[in-house]
């Protein structure tokens, strides 16, 4: 009987390392772009990713699962939004740091197999403070890079 | 038969304002040179009256002149105040104005009740211009560059919070990534790539904001809430704790205005 308990011990042990391994290894970019919005849906991020970290609600039927950084704290990874209705990925955002080599416009490029770019300054939203963000985009396949100009370096990529 | 000042020789006319000049200044400068190290000197001005950085209305007067004492960070701003207009400003229809002596020891004052976390930013300098595109906006920023507009010395104007805001416009734009994105997180503030191609925020309510452009990005609403910490404390806590829990822990305890408790 005690070998009994173990051997559960044992498998609910396996099942909560798997999860963990899961949920804390190192997400590169790569791995990220494996999501497809318009097919890909929730459950199919939670066996590519794990559960997410955070779901919050938002408006017009959507819903954001947040994946965070293991190494930072509060910090998020990436974020993807997906329709409430069909359970699909509509949008998703990499949050790229310093260290990251998408961080260099250049990488972010080849990263993504060297789309042709538009890049169009950022538009004043207030008269407060200037516009510091170029944006590059692919319309066609709604690709955008987001460059940071004060630091020349890329903070997001999305993709739809 | 009038005789008119105009009617003298020329050479005699100019000899006589060029010795009221070297009197006048020379008096000026003897003064100038009377204060002692640590302190400035200060032409006699009109004053206006105005807000002070902790609330504190000051009636309008007539100053004489006077040395005054240097306030904290005196001879690091002083250099700072810019009369051009800035080469990189886009708002190319702007207008600049020279900064009078009231303005200047209003900003230098202003500036030195600020904490010293506001302070260390790259400022390359602060500039003075007539009327905003955006009127009545007080102030504007670009990287590096503050623009005071003249509504910013109006007295419904608390000119200490008006800069405290814009420098932490500055402030965030410096701040790293990570730190950015977790304020950001904090805050619940994501980035969407709309159908159309767009970019754009998607945020919390309305109601938990402490003022309405804060909507706009997560920049402008930085700017708010940390001047809400220093100025509206409380107000921050009861609309956006959140936000308040965040710039507590950043920031620590002792992140107020100077002489405030």
């Amino acid at each position: 009987m005690k070998l009994v308990y173990y051997d559960v011990f044992l498998v609910l042990c396996m099942v909560a390392c798997a999860t963990t391994t899961i949920n804390s290894k190192s997400v590169q970019f790569s791995d990220a772009r494996r999501i497809i919005p318009g097919k890909t849906t929730g459950s199919e991020l939670k066996t590519l990713f794990g559960s997410p970290d955070s779901v919050q609600s938002l408006e017009k039927g959507m819903s954001v699962w947040e994946y965070l950084r293991k190494d930072v704290p509060s910090t998020r990874r990436f974020y993807v939004f997906l329709r409430n209705d069909s359970k699909k990925v509509e949008s998703v955002t990499w949050n790229v740091f310093e260290q990251d080599p998408e961080s260099d416009l250049t990488n972010a490029k080849i990263a993504l197999e060297n789309p042709v770019l538009t890049g169009s300054r950022q538009e004043w939203t207030n008269g407060d403070a200037a516009p510091h963000e170029t944006h590059y985009k692919n319309a066609e396949k709604n690709i955008t890079i987001v460059l940071h100009e004060p630091s020349n370096r890329v903070t997001e990529i999305m993709w739809r | 038969m009038t005789r008119y000042a105009g009617s003298c020789p020329i050479g005699l006319n100019i000899l006589f304002f060029a010795c009221c000049s070297i009197v006048f200044f020379s008096t000026i400068n003897a003064l100038a040179d009377k204060c002692s190290q640590g302190s400035h000197f200060v032409r006699a001005h009109p004053r206006s009256a105005y807000e002070r950085a902790d609330g504190v209305f000051v009636s309008a007067t007539h100053v004489t002149e006077h040395c005054r004492e240097n306030p904290p960070g005196y001879s690091f701003w002083k250099k700072h105040v810019k009369n051009l207009f800035p080469s990189d400003w886009p708002r190319k229809d702007e207008k600049s104005r020279k900064w009078s002596t009231e303005e200047i020891e209003r900003l230098l004052d202003a500036l030195s009740s600020l904490p010293d976390e506001l302070l260390r930013s790259k400022i390359r300098g602060i500039f003075r211009m007539k009327r905003s595109r955006d009127f009545p906006n007080p102030a504007s920023t670009t990287p590096g560059t503050i623009v005071l507009y003249d509504d910013a010395f109006s007295d419904k104007r608390n000119l200490a919070r008006v800069l405290a805001h814009e420098l932490l416009h500055e402030y965030f734009r410096g701040m790293t990534k990570n730190d950015a994105e977790s304020y950001r997180m904090t805050t619940n503030w994501y980035r969407f790539g709309d159908a159309d191609g767009k970019v754009r925020w998607i945020t919390r309510g309305r109601d938990s904001f402490v003022e309405n452009d804060g909507m706009t990005s997560p920049d402008e609403d930085f700017a708010n809430n940390v001047e809400y910490f220093l100025f509206e404390r409380n107000k921050l806590k009861t609309t956006t704790p959140n936000a308040e829990g965040w710039i507590s822990r950043r920031f620590g305890p002792g992140f107020r205005l100077r002489g405030a408790k």
